[in-house]
């Protein structure tokens, strides 16, 4: 099933967990890697590495991977 | 619970005399009573702590008409429902106890029956009417069932010193239980560490009868084998898993005959079963919990505070490392197995400490951190995955600083040492990959061996060729449970550490997290309710946010730990130190190399504190070489350290066969 398919049905409830590691810290490094590795493990997609760094160094890491994962 | 015995002879009758010895060795798991059953062809054999039906729950115990006997040590939790099913379906019980249940239950479901039971159980069936012995062990292995199948007969017992009262059992370590017990911490069922003694692997039962021997399996952990379900929200994962865990453990509280207390440790699972039976029944909760007078170790400040928010009538009992090293032989003599750790010193210790405040049933939280992902290897498991979808990326090798915060050399405080560690064998699709980190670093112990006993190589592919069917499809988080079930938990958690220190002290141990609708609940959950990025039990956090102070909530996961090394050396160091591994001493075991054991033995007098591996090296050799003294080379029946002498006018109740 293509990503984008998902993204509209479900995007919800996963997003739901995802504000939840959101809420865990204010870390921005630990935000990004926790997040990338739930929606990765969630949706057997792969973040690419350079949008991970540029995800640790956002305002709001959280949206930018979930952008960044949708996009894929 | 209990001990049981028996015998299933190929010859001529069993020999009532090594039946009574085989008994008496297993007298410490039931101190209230001791039974046995015998025909021409069958023994059976029980020793008896007695929980529900105090008066009437005297075993062996047999059906209606005498044609089917069991022995049993354990529990049967639902028995009430059970025994009015039976009831319906025409079955008459003369005791209001869970044993009868099994008897009648085997009569009207047979192997099904198995399935039924929620409960914890070592089982022995003799059915007259096939001749058949059925041997079977609880889903988890929280009760211990060995078996020594020799060519004039097979013998069992919940202890592998009961087995030895019987002189036709040979007494010899077996190398191939070193290599696995030096790779996973445990033997892995039906593997044990001594030639031709066997375990009943959990959630199994053997089957002995004129047809020869085989097996039968009646439960396995299911987890999805679709793509992870996005569907379902936490929350609703985390009310089933809270309305499950409720009712079991009300189930494990409730049912007894005798008032059941609790242990607290500090950390979320045990101040969960605590808070429930706070919470959900009328009693007043007494809480147990061990301290360390070494406070790198102790969790006392959280245990206090869960017990005063939880209104429990607490006691703690604290433990400095002269008592680890003092009844360390004793606890190896229990075990029955080579330790890499002293923790169940303190368990050992904590359990005779409950008996001794005058209870005999304990729940606890053992289980959560399998069935609900609660270990650092799960965290681990996770990271190393991210990491291997692209193994050059630093964003991704650098979040190995996140794991083992508790550490003195923690991943945050050495990374290069962390990159260089847990970057080995970064093969995601290697469905052993979580695991291999912990059995490599605990593998470098098998240079230890002696040449004779260095004999097979790495256990990890038999291991891999009896995952489940299926487990390919599984989530990653899901398989690494599966190998934590499998290896850990029955072999050390719930034996070493468990059953075996707590039975020591005739304290039974409960756990609802093990209650079969729990684990299949959680089981059947998205990964990621359990460990959701890298919060471990998420689920169960969000389950129990409401009866779990916050601190305790927040606080990282801290392993039980406990002083090793340095608790055996030092001005208090115990005689029988220098006596066990003395170079003749390990010479005459040999199963390690002595030479290997006097640098161990250097580097410890010299007062250095170990590393990790040292740590575990210095256990192991100290519980083996025990293990042959106190054990191997014991007189005909191994000795008590714990158990009073059974008044001999009420020690046997005999039922011989019609």
């Amino acid at each position: 099933m293509a990503w984008g398919v998902r993204m509209t049905k479900l995007s919800r409830i996963l997003w739901d967990d995802v504000c939840s590691m959101v809420a865990r810290t204010d870390d921005r490094d630990l935000q990004t890697i926790e997040i990338a590795l739930l929606l990765e493990d969630a949706t057997d997609t792969i973040v690419p590495s350079e949008a991970l760094r540029e995800a640790a160094g956002s305002p709001d890491p959280a949206s930018f991977l979930w952008r960044a994962i949708g996009e894929r | 619970m209990c001990g049981i015995c028996g015998v299933k002879s190929l010859g001529p009758p069993p020999d009532q005399a090594v039946v009574e010895d085989m008994i008496d060795a297993l007298r410490h798991r039931g101190p209230d009573g001791a039974g046995f059953y015998r025909d021409d062809e069958v023994a059976l054999g029980h020793t008896r702590l007695a929980i529900i039906d105090v008066d009437g729950g005297a075993q062996p115990m047999p059906n209606e008409n005498g044609d089917v006997w069991v022995t049993f040590n354990g529990e049967i939790f639902n028995f009430v429902e059970l025994t009015a099913a039976l009831r319906r379906r025409g079955h008459r019980f003369r005791t209001r106890s869970d044993t009868e249940v099994i008897v009648h239950a085997w009569e009207e479901w047979g192997f099904e029956c198995f399935a039924r039971f929620n409960g914890q159980w070592a089982i022995a069936l003799w059915d007259r009417r096939t001749r058949e012995l059925i041997l079977s062990r609880d889903p988890y292995g929280i009760l211990p069932l060995y078996v020594a199948d020799t060519p004039d007969g097979v013998r069992f017992a919940s202890e592998v010193k009961s087995l030895f009262a019987d002189p036709a059992v040979e007494r010899e370590f077996d190398p191939r239980g070193f290599v696995e017990t030096l790779t996973f911490w445990s033997t892995v069922a039906p593997q044990t560490v001594y030639r031709g003694i066997e375990q009943v692997p959990p959630g199994t039962c053997m089957v002995f009868g004129p047809a020869g021997r085989h097996e039968h399996h009646y439960w396995r952990d299911e987890y999805p084998s679709q793509p992870e379900d996005l569907q379902t929200p936490v929350a609703t994962s985390a009310a089933e898993l809270r309305e499950s865990l409720v009712a079991a453990t009300r189930l494990r509280f409730e049912r007894s005959d005798v008032p059941v207390a609790a242990y607290l440790s500090g950390g979320i699972d045990s101040t969960v079963i605590a808070g429930i039976i706070a919470r959900y029944t009328d009693a007043d909760v007494r809480t147990f919990s061990l301290r360390f007078a070494d406070r790198e170790f102790d969790e006392g400040q959280y245990q206090e505070l869960a017990s005063s928010r939880l209104g429990t009538d607490h006691t703690s009992l604290t433990i400095s490392g002269s008592d680890i090293a003092r009844t360390f032989p004793t606890v190896v003599r229990h075990a029955e197995v080579p330790l890499l750790r002293s923790g169940p010193a303190p368990m050992y210790l904590l359990a005779q400490f409950v008996r001794e405040s005058g209870h005999r049933v304990v729940v606890s939280g053992e289980g959560a951190d399998e069935v609900l992902a609660g270990y650092d290897i799960f965290r681990e498991a996770a990271v190393r995955r991210f990491w291997a979808r692209d193994p050059d990326a630093v964003a991704r090798s650098s979040a190995v600083r996140l794991l083992y915060p508790w550490m003195q050399r923690s991943p945050g405080l050495a990374p290069a040492f962390a990159r260089s560690f847990f970057g080995r064998n970064l093969d995601a699709a290697d469905p052993l990959m979580s695991h291999r980190p912990r059995w490599d670093s605990t593998s470098v112990l098998m240079q230890m061996l002696d040449r004779d006993f260095a004999v097979s190589a790495d256990p990890s592919p038999a291991l891999l060729a009896r995952m489940p069917e299926g487990s390919a499809r599984w989530h990653p988080l899901a398989r690494a449970q599966w190998l934590e079930t499998t290896t850990l938990l029955p072999g050390y958690i719930l034996s070493s550490q468990g059953d075996r220190v707590m039975m020591a002290a005739a304290v039974e141990g409960r756990f609802p997290f093990l209650d079969p609708n729990v684990a299949r609940i959680a089981a059947a959950m998205p990964a990621r309710h359990k460990l959701m990025g890298l919060d471990e039990k998420h689920v169960l956090k969000r389950a129990f946010g409401d009866l779990v102070p916050r601190e305790v909530l927040a606080r990282p996961k801290q392993p039980y730990r406990t002083p090793d090394a340095s608790s055996f050396f030092g001005a208090q160091a115990p005689d029988w130190i220098a006596e066990v591994l003395s170079r003749e001493s390990v010479e005459e075991v040999g199963v390690f190399r002595a030479d290997v054991a006097d640098r161990l033995l250097e580097k410890c007098r010299r007062g250095r504190p170990l590393g990790n591996t040292d740590n575990m090296r210095l256990i192991a050799l100290l519980s083996t070489q025990l293990i042959h003294r106190d054990i191997l080379s014991a007189g005909p029946v191994v000795p008590h350290l714990t158990a009073p002498p059974l008044a001999v006018q009420n020690r046997f109740h005999q039922m011989d066969a019609p």
